[in-house]
């Protein structure tokens, strides 16, 4: 079964990227579609965010990632590398499980 | 060291290799947390080096540690990467003609890579180049996040799970800000966790997607 789900995603990464420069001398996505699309990544990004945050399958939910994702986004906003502002969460993530 | 001929696919490798680093931090990030979601090893470095792409792969690790159906993880990708579309769109024109090597090329297309071509003037070559440096950075970090996971085993008490929702952070520090996408994303966040108790796990996201479509591209 995860074969299936990881297959499929892996598929649908490669038709992405080939679909254009393939079918590119016959057909071209349409400029307006390709904006539609570009608006959608922001909304899509941050429900995720929501979503992994505050929910738990159909409960809503908080827990210790909550404020140790607010410490890593504090690191973002300092302009230091993804990693550090990983480590940086993961640290006050555990912290707190442990407390 | 002398650089006799010069080397285009060479200098784009050296361009990429800043965005390496970034790619081997989320690779880490991505092979610590596979384990924990039912992603045996084999199939986690099968995934970094076909999918190639950390929003896809995040995804599916939130998606199954979730429970959430495939149907809605694969709008969540397609909505995450249709951008592959436009960058394919604007560098098809520099790719090779030969239909095996546009294929192989067209699968090296990363944000960095494909940014560095085209302010690139040879676009092919430093496409292939930095998109080389950032998976070679994004399979070393499967691979050692896979190492490091199993060393430290519970991942859960380390809250190594935090990866994801910074991972997906870190992506809205990249756009352009502006009070309209501020408003919007905090909408849309505000939306699933509204619908989350009334719907099957991945609808809301699918919601999300449809209303962000539906209002997109109104500015």
């Amino acid at each position: 079964m995860i074969w299936v789900t990881l297959a499929s995603v892996s598929a649908l990464c490669l038709l992405l990227r080939a679909a254009v420069p393939i079918l590119s001398q016959r057909w071209a996505v349409p400029a307006a579609v390709e904006r539609r699309l570009e608006g959608v990544f922001v909304p899509v990004i941050a429900a995720l965010v929501a979503q992994e945050l505050f929910t738990d399958g159909r409960h809503l939910a908080l827990d210790a990632r909550t404020p140790g994702a607010v410490a890593g986004c504090t690191v973002l906003l300092l302009r230091r590398p993804l990693l550090v502002a990983i480590v940086v969460a993961a640290v006050v993530t555990a912290g707190l499980r442990r407390l | 060291m002398t650089v006799t001929h010069p080397s285009p696919v060479r200098d784009g490798f050296r361009l990429g290799l800043p965005f390496a680093l970034g790619t081997l931090g989320a690779g880490i990030a991505f092979g610590a947390l596979a384990p924990g979601v039912g992603i045996a090893w084999p199939a986690a470095i099968g995934f970094s080096l076909v999918a190639y792409s950390g929003t896809a792969q995040f995804a599916t690790i939130s998606s199954l540690g979730a429970g959430g159906s495939l149907a809605a993880l694969l709008v969540t990708v397609l909505a995450l990467n249709a951008r592959y579309l436009a960058f394919g769109g604007s560098v098809a024109s520099s790719l090779s003609r030969n239909r095996l090597a546009r294929l192989v090329e067209a699968q090296l297309i990363v944000d960095a890579s494909w940014a560095l071509a085209l302010r690139a003037r040879d676009r092919r070559a430093v496409l292939v180049g930095a998109g080389l440096a950032s998976l070679l950075g994004w399979l070393a970090g499967t691979i050692l996040g896979l190492t490091l996971g199993a060393a430290i085993g519970d991942g859960h008490a380390l809250g190594i799970d935090v990866a994801v929702p910074v991972f997906f952070v870190s992506l809205l520090f990249e756009g352009r800000a502006s009070v309209r996408v501020a408003v919007r994303a905090v909408s849309a966040g505000a939306l699933v966790v509204l619908l989350a108790p009334f719907l099957p796990v991945g609808v809301p996201l699918l919601v999300v997607f449809v209303v962000a479509l539906a209002t997109a591209g109104a500015a």
